[in-house]
């Protein structure tokens, strides 16, 4: 009896390690109990505003609105006009995300973000270079008519990660900004005006489009595998994680098929391509939050990337099938 | 006077009559070389056409041939092209193309975590998305 306890008890154990609940190094993540309140309280926020989300693309900084309603795990959001984005809806609920493209006539359906982008960050702040990380809080000033806390994250030397911005009786995370390693501005957003506790529109989180198609990651997947004469390897849902994006990258002349996988504190790519790659090249990049396996079959070259160790991700790569 | 000298006093004088002397005169007055000519140049003209459709299949034969040609390239080309598609060629091949592609999925995979944290878009639909200046708004079709 006391075995076969010891038997579920060590699966069970099995399973939280192959499904990610720890973080890479083997060590739990703890966030601040003040950051754990404020993000516990944004779960529920109904608010409506306007955000700037920048992005930064070798050395190129782009920039476009958006129009974003939220009421607990429904979210909305639409683009400025000018935006190269203009026109496309996006519509989540706690179960699934759907993305209309009007030039396209199609909705595309995803796997719910869920609290990536609004109450929670920890995938963002996952394993620094030693493991540790350093909290630290200050004055972050008005932004939309709100009075915030700035909150920094930074490695052991000090290197900032993430900046979040939050009005703390609210939780509202006004503002975020991600840093890359060379210290520089990966990625932000800012909300330029906000309202909390808005009147939404009746309908605001459903997408209703007679006639347009119905695209899901997997039929993506499928078809430009296809185009491309390569099996189309997945992984498999045992595994947590969920298929959000499938696309096609060129580099240096070769297709490369590109996935992106999520779930609540991880992010996954998978490149699938018939060019040859040096694991050793790979190899030279893994630290921290960025590792990456390679595996070969049959001529086909799959790199598997993530804030996993290499030991899951080669469990990982061992889970992807047609 | 033998027989046979009878038979060549007989022929003489057939020869020698007004019929025999008016065919002769009408004989002799006949066109002959006019006769000649035209029937030449309708042997000519008979010839030219052979010619002609001897040259016409002989240049079909040609454009056949060259056509098939052009398919068979064109047939080729195609393949490789599909091909291309269906299999792409192994490109990487030096260490400096290794080096630079291990790169590049970094920065995808780097852009894919930033993207998903910062905007509402996503990291497949910044691809997806072919940003122009005159990109769709939904404003436009009410004013």
């Amino acid at each position: 009896m006391k075995l076969n306890c010891f038997g579920v008890w060590f699966g069970i154990g099995l399973s939280a390690l192959s499904l990610g609940q720890v973080s890479p190094r083997g060590q739990k993540m703890e966030l601040p109990p003040e950051l754990k309140e404020i993000f516990s309280k944004a779960k529920n926020l109904r608010f409506s505003g306007t955000r700037t989300v920048t992005f930064v693309r070798a050395g190129r900084v782009d920039s476009h609105n958006e129009y974003v309603t939220k009421d607990g795990t429904n979210l909305r959001i639409e683009f400025a006009t000018g935006s190269p984005f203009a026109g496309q809806i996006i519509v989540e609920t706690a179960s699934e995300r759907k993305h209309y493209f009007p030039d396209k006539n199609e909705i595309h359906e995803f796997p719910s973000f869920g609290k990536k982008q609004f109450e929670g960050f920890r995938s963002n702040i996952r394993g620094s270079r030693s493991g540790k990380t350093n909290f630290g809080s200050s004055n972050g000033g008005v932004i939309a008519g709100l009075k915030c806390t700035k909150y920094q994250i930074s490695d052991s030397q000090s290197n900032p990660m993430v900046q979040i911005f939050v009005e703390p009786k609210s939780g509202m995370m006004v503002k975020r900004v991600l840093f890359d390693p060379t210290g520089n501005i990966a990625g932000s957003y800012e909300f330029v005006s906000l309202t909390l506790d808005p009147k939404i529109q009746q309908g605001a989180f459903k997408i209703v489009r007679k006639g347009a198609v119905v695209i899901r990651p997997i039929d993506d997947l499928r078809r430009q595998c296809k185009e491309l004469g390569i099996p189309s390897l997945i992984l498999a849902k045992k595994s947590g994680y969920q298929l959000e994006n499938v696309y096609v990258r060129d580099i240096k002349g070769s297709k490369v098929v590109v996935q992106s996988y999520g779930k609540e504190d991880s992010r996954l790519t998978v490149f699938l391509t018939r060019s040859q790659l040096n694991a050793s090249d790979l190899k030279r990049y893994n630290r921290g939050e960025l590792t990456s396996y390679l595996r070969t079959l049959n001529g086909l070259t799959l790199v598997i990337m993530g804030d996993q160790t290499e030991d899951q991700l080669r469990i990982l790569s061992s889970q992807m099938s047609e | 006077m033998n027989f046979f000298n009878k038979e060549e006093a007989f022929d003489e004088s057939k020869l020698n009559s007004d019929n025999q002397q008016k065919v002769a005169m009408l004989v002799k007055s006949l066109p002959e070389e006019d006769l000649s000519m035209s029937w030449r140049s309708g042997l000519n003209v008979k010839l030219m056409a052979a010619q002609e459709a001897k040259a016409k299949k002989r240049s079909a034969k040609k454009l056949f041939a060259w056509g098939s040609s052009v398919s068979a390239g064109i047939a080729a080309t195609a393949y490789f092209v599909l091909m291309a598609n269906v299999a792409p060629v192994v490109s990487p091949t030096s260490q400096g193309d290794s080096v630079v592609f291990a790169s590049e999925l970094v920065k995808t995979h780097q852009e894919s975590v930033v993207l998903a944290s910062v905007s509402g878009i996503g990291s497949g639909s910044i691809h997806e998305t072919s940003i122009t200046e005159d990109s769709y708004s939904s404003l436009d079709d009410l004013l």
